[in-house]
């Protein structure tokens, strides 16, 4: 509509017959300049990297951001501590019967002392043989063991010489030590006969199998537990893969945690068994477990992160870049950590309780802070132009462009942006590589200092011309954070920012007869 | 705005179609032939000439006892470009395809725009006129109908800038010298005049009339921009900052077939000479004259005091708003943009628009009455039209007019001629021929001579004609 008033406004007047009119009117075409703005943003970091469950900001100590990754493995029962703990048996042992009573007793083998239990099963055997030459009636009381309010008791006759076995199940039986006698290192069996008057020597073979408690306490030998094994599988994605080995990380801490879950009465006297981590690994695997990589400890040509003890049932162990080669171990980028932990329970051999239902639990608790390096890290990626006939039009009126950036990155992260521009065939039609933003200057600490830059991307008009007919764009960014290649590290903080501002001045071919 | 530009196009269109339209209306605006040969002064236009004019100078001349005047047919046309020369719009606009300019050529182009790039057109016809003056003491009456189209565009240098060599840094354009109006009305007007007094022969003024004229106005079309307060600026970082306030106004003859967007109708193009008026008016004319020693008559008269109501088919169109540019990408900007450059439509009930009311001062000095040697009639004139307004065919810049009328046999043709200002400032020379009979007095003139014989200057094309039977009795 303007062009015809534009051309009215300039030809009525010559719309006469006496004047040297112009036989064809069209309005000429030109290059116009067009200074346009094209961006004025301001990202501040809090708003691009959303605080949530796993990543939080420490705001007393510069406003880092901590990720923290945490995972537990399923807790695991100790019932192998406890299970058969008090299997043993013997041979030889004398019972003399004087006066119608006498004991026996049985040491407890491999120092062990059981103050009380509760059986869940088990079995006495006692085999016992009538040395005399006369017929007894005999009765062996197991004052320990009371089940229903009575002791444990055995009746039997034998005949000269004879030799008679007894089985008593231990279901459901009780054990303490004290009717028996002050201490709980042995087992006491009491003997009494009927009719008989005289001594009497009785042999007793036992064997005490398959026991499993609901309870025990007392001084149990030091066992050692099958390992633990605790795996856990990292949210590492295709792009986070990118970061591998080029990711440093100077403020991160793994730290093992353990715990030991009993369940014994809170009126029980007794403490829990204590608990020893002898042998600890933790490794972390990639690419489908074919590459591993295991955490160690400075100083240490193993990888045994142990011996650890736990404390009142509890265990926290940190690892950190100080104490152990953390750093490489996440610069790894594992896609799966495991942590595999061998216990010794009771290692000191000390007094305590235990329950079938007790269990331990291992994990650990990955902190991550944003103190860091990224050295040469490498993002491709491609983008698609989506653009309609009548934009790719226009693109082509354009004879050429300057982009002018203005950057104030107050971020320690620079870049270097190549941008190849392909038709849909995938061939390169132009290159882009003078994008170049420059990382922050940091202090001493790392912490970001701003630092402007302005770089500039010329377009010619031949590359405006293939802009107009390229289907999409691989963009190849080269990321360094500020003297990465020297080691030093940085700090992401969430009040960093990055301010971009970006303007043109274009070029454009207007032709206002095609409008 | 696109509608607006499409009303002037209509009007515009409707103005050089050929319609048989008429008079002197505003300080700029077209006259029969015989005034515009003169420099567009009026000094002895009388009669039915003086209509629109100064009606006092309808009882002129006095020697005429009693006549019936009337003009047909007739027609004045005048359209001024005043931006660019007929060559240099032959070296950038006459091609088969467009020329494509290089950096001098665009250089060059541009500069030959000026600085007041504005486009005036004025079309009129008396339909018909006719005076009759009884007898010599009663003085004169006369009626006519006249049809009067004009329009005024101001394209300011900026947005020609703008256009040509895109928007610079740091710099601001302003477009409040953007101005468009144009309409098309039609005067029914009754006008009288007489001799008021006569005075000794001793004293130097010999003879005093007056007239008056009362109009009634049709509107047919009107349309324009009331207030245009614009401007972009381009500054730092290219940010752009753009304030928009314009009001315009708009109201068409139902005949004309002309929909409005907003408005469900479907009027048809019913065109005639006798339209259905979008609005109406009254105004008045007053003007006296006075016969001086040494055959010097002077002339002062105001003329369309009055306005025009136009309430039918009426609508209004306007923007407001700021914009601040910094981020193109941004969805808040981009919407700003597009609320900036778009404007709002409604319907009215009613406008007001002033008549192009003008104050006329014009000295007649017949050199020939003065100077025997100098054959037949030779009348100079000096005139002075002072605009009051802004209406189409109005300025508020003056004119100044000199011209010359001269008869002499009465084979040879009148001659007149003239120089005036156009709105621009620039120097007009006028001319025109003519036979004055008892009873026809024909002419034909244009304003500007120049543009007939260069190229080389702003194009003004103008031509007017005009026939008046005059029967006395």
């Amino acid at each position: 509509m303007k062009k015809y008033l534009f051309t009215l406004f300039l030809i009525i007047p010559f719309l006469g017959g006496c004047l040297d009119l112009p036989n064809d009117v069209t309005i000429p075409q030109w290059d116009t300049e067009l200074n346009l703005p094209l961006t004025q943003r301001k990202y501040t970091l809090d708003e691009l990297i959303k605080t949530d469950n796993y990543i939080s900001i420490d705001s007393a100590n510069g406003f880092k951001y901590v990720a923290r990754h945490s995972s537990m493995a399923e807790k695991q029962s100790i019932e192998d501590f406890i299970e058969g703990k008090l299997d043993q048996s013997g041979t030889g042992v004398k019972l003399t019967v004087a006066d119608g009573s006498g004991s026996a007793y049985i040491l407890y083998q491999n120092g062990m002392a059981l103050d009380s239990a509760y059986f869940l099963r088990g079995m006495l055997k006692l085999s016992v043989k009538n040395t005399s030459t006369e017929t007894i009636d005999l009765a062996l009381v197991l004052p320990a063991f009371v089940k229903n309010g009575n002791p444990l008791t055995i009746n039997g006759q034998l005949a000269a010489n004879q030799e008679k076995n007894f089985e008593t199940p231990l279901e459901g039986y009780k054990y303490n030590y004290k009717p028996q006698d002050t201490t709980s290192n042995f087992l006491r069996i009491n003997g009494t006969l009927s009719g008989s008057s005289v001594p009497v020597n009785i042999d007793i073979s036992y064997a005490i199998e398959n026991t499993m408690f609901s309870y025990i306490a007392g001084i149990l030998p030091t066992s050692t537990l099958n390992p633990l094994e605790s795996t856990t599988g990292l949210p590492i994605t295709d792009d986070v893969k990118d970061f591998r080995d080029k990711l440093k990380l100077y403020d991160a801490e793994l730290k093992l945690k353990g715990d030991y879950f009993d369940k014994l009465l809170p009126t029980d006297p007794n403490k829990p068994f204590k608990v020893r981590i002898d042998q600890l690994n933790i490794v972390g695997y990639r690419n489908k477990k074919t590459e591993q990589f295991s955490l160690k400890l400075n100083g240490r040509p193993d990888n045994n992160l142990g011996p650890l003890n736990m404390i009142n049932g509890h265990l926290e162990e940190p690892f950190t870049s100080s104490n152990s080669n953390l750093s490489e171990f996440l610069s790894f980028l594992p896609d799966s950590i495991v942590v595999i932990a061998k216990p010794t329970l009771n290692p000191d051999k000390e007094r305590g309780a235990g329950t079938n239902r007790d269990s331990l639990q291992f994990g650990f608790e990955l902190i991550l802070k944003s103190v860091l390096s990224i050295t040469d890290l490498i993002v491709t990626d491609t983008l698609e132009l989506s653009m309609d006939k009548d934009a790719r039009d226009n693109i082509k009126n354009f004879r050429a462009a300057t982009i002018y950036l203005k950057i104030d990155n107050k971020i320690a992260f620079g870049g270097k942006i190549v941008m190849d521009y392909v038709d849909s065939n995938f061939v390169k039609l132009f290159s882009l590589d003078t994008i170049n933003f420059e990382p922050a200057n940091v202090d001493a600490n790392g912490f970001p200092i701003m630092k402007h830059s302005e770089p500039t991307i010329e377009l010619d008009s031949m590359q405006v011309q293939q802009l107009a007919i390229s289907e999409n764009i691989i963009m190849t960014v080269v990321i360094n954070t500020t003297d990465s290649h020297s080691g030093q590290k940085v700090v992401f903080t969430s009040k960093d920012w990055l301010s971009i501002i970006s303007f043109c001045k274009v070029k454009y071919h207007l032709n206002l007869d095609e409008d | 705005m696109k509608k607006i530009l499409l009303y002037i196009i209509i009007i515009a269109f409707m103005a050089f179609s050929g319609v048989n339209i008429f008079a002197q209306y505003g300080s700029f605006g077209v006259a029969d032939a015989q005034s515009i040969g003169m420099g567009n002064s009026f000094g002895s236009s009388f009669g039915v000439l003086s209509l629109g004019k100064n009606p006092a100078l309808l009882d002129y001349p006095q020697d005429t006892s009693g006549y019936v005047a009337v003009q047909f047919p007739n027609f004045a046309f005048k359209a001024i470009e005043s931006s660019m020369t007929l060559d240099d719009f032959n070296n950038y606009f006459n091609y088969p395809t467009s020329k494509n300019l290089n950096d001098a050529e665009k250089q060059a182009f541009f500069e030959s725009f000026g600085e007041d790039n504005g486009f005036y057109f004025h079309l009129g016809s008396d339909l018909l006129s006719f005076a009759v003056k009884p007898t010599p003491t009663f003085g004169t009456i006369a009626f006519s109908v006249t049809d009067y189209m004009a329009g005024t565009l101001k394209v300011p240098l900026t947005m020609v800038d703008l256009l040509i060599n895109g928007n610079a840094q740091n710099r601001t354009y302003e477009f409040d010298d953007m101005s468009f109006k144009a309409w098309w009305i039609k005067y029914y007007t009754l006008s009288y005049a007489r001799e008021i007094m006569k005075f000794d022969d001793d004293f130097f003024i010999k003879r005093l009339s007056g007239g008056i004229s009362l109009k009634y106005v049709h509107g047919i079309a009107y349309a324009g921009v009331e207030n245009f307060d614009a401007f972009l600026k381009t500054g730092a970082n290219n940010a752009l900052t753009g304030r928009i306030n314009y009001l315009a106004n708009s109201a068409f003859s139902t005949d004309l077939g002309i929909n409005y967007d907003f408005a469900d109708t479907d009027y048809k193009n019913n065109a005639s000479l006798f339209n259905e008026p979008a609005g109406s008016g009254l105004g008045f004319d007053i003007g006296f004259a006075a016969d001086l020693d040494n055959h010097i008559r002077v002339g002062l008269s105001i003329t369309d005091i009055g306005s025009i109501t136009w309430d039918k088919n009426a609508a209004e169109y306007k923007a407001n708003g700021d914009i601040y540019i910094t981020d193109l990408f941004d969805k808040d900007q981009q919407n700003d943009l597009e609320n900036f450059l778009d404007d709002s439509s409604y319907a009215v009930n009613s406008f007001s628009t002033s008549l192009p009311t003008a104050l006329r001062l014009n000295i007649a000095y017949d050199i020939s009455k003065s100077i025997g040697i100098i054959p037949g009639d030779l009348i100079l004139q000096l005139a002075y039209n002072q605009g009051f307004n802004d209406m189409p065919g109005n300025s508020l810049t003056p004119r100044l007019a000199l011209g010359a009328r001269w008869k002499t046999l009465s084979w040879i043709p009148i001659v007149s001629t003239g120089l005036s200002n156009d709105h621009s400032g620039d120097i007009v020379w006028t001319f025109g021929l003519g036979y004055s009979t008892e009873v026809l007095d024909f002419a034909i003139a244009t304003h500007d001579m120049i543009s007939f014989m260069s190229t080389s200057r702003y194009p003004h094309l103008s031509l007017a004609m005009n026939f008046v039977w005059r029967f006395g009795f």
